[in-house]
């Protein structure tokens, strides 16, 4: 697929995903409905991104790139996690003490957040094994 | 790690987005190494060292 071709078809995807979201905010769809809406949003980013593997011609950047992009991208993922956290932890708290209303209502939320942010650590982990193992970090000495 | 990639540039008559070009990277990325901010891989350090037709060793100096 040609690189432009990628791009009409990204904003396409984009712009319908909008679409979507802006309906189902006028008209909030009822059950499975709801369901079947985040499907076909979470769907749309997946097809986007196994269509960019089918591109050519991307910039494929060189490993000074690939490396400013890790390093940017590590960094951006250990603050994110730590605001998250936080922002949850402090959320948590906070709805304890307003009482009962808001515990029921509201406390949902922050633990979903910390279930998540346990997820992305798991995640990782299991990148590390992957790439430790790539990169021969289990292998033992033949001596 | 200094490299002298711009004598040998110079010696060869080549920019560096020539060498770029040759090497396979972005003109930055020799700008990078001839400054000193970047330390190339051992594969680009190579592939440097062979488009000017000398060794490694003759063009990067570890410290």
């Amino acid at each position: 697929m040609r690189r432009n071709t990628y791009f009409i078809i990204v904003a396409g995807i984009a712009f319908l995903e909008l679409c979507l979201l802006w309906w189902s905010i006028n008209n909030p769809p009822k059950p499975p409905g709801r369901e079947i809406l985040a499907i076909l949003i979470a769907a749309g980013i997946i097809i986007a991104l196994l269509l960019k593997g089918k591109t050519e011609d991307l910039p494929a950047g060189d490993e000074r790139l690939h490396l400013i992009n890790e390093k940017s991208a590590i960094k951006t993922l250990q603050i994110t996690w730590v605001l998250l956290f936080s922002f949850a932890a402090s959320s948590i708290v906070f709805i304890v003490n307003r009482g009962d209303f808001f515990i029921k209502h509201f406390l949902g939320f922050p633990f979903i957040q910390m279930l998540i942010l346990f997820c992305v650590i798991v995640i990782f982990a299991a990148f590390r094994i992957y790439y430790t193992d790539k990169y021969g970090g289990f292998d033992s000495d033949e001596e | 790690m200094r490299n002298n990639i711009k004598v040998f540039r110079a010696m060869n008559d080549m920019t560096q987005q020539d060498l770029a070009e040759k090497v396979g990277v972005t003109r930055q990325t020799i700008l990078a190494i001839e400054k000193g901010k970047y330390d190339p891989s051992l594969g680009l350090a190579f592939k440097i060292s062979r488009v000017f037709d000398v060794n490694v060793e003759d063009v990067f100096f570890y410290d």
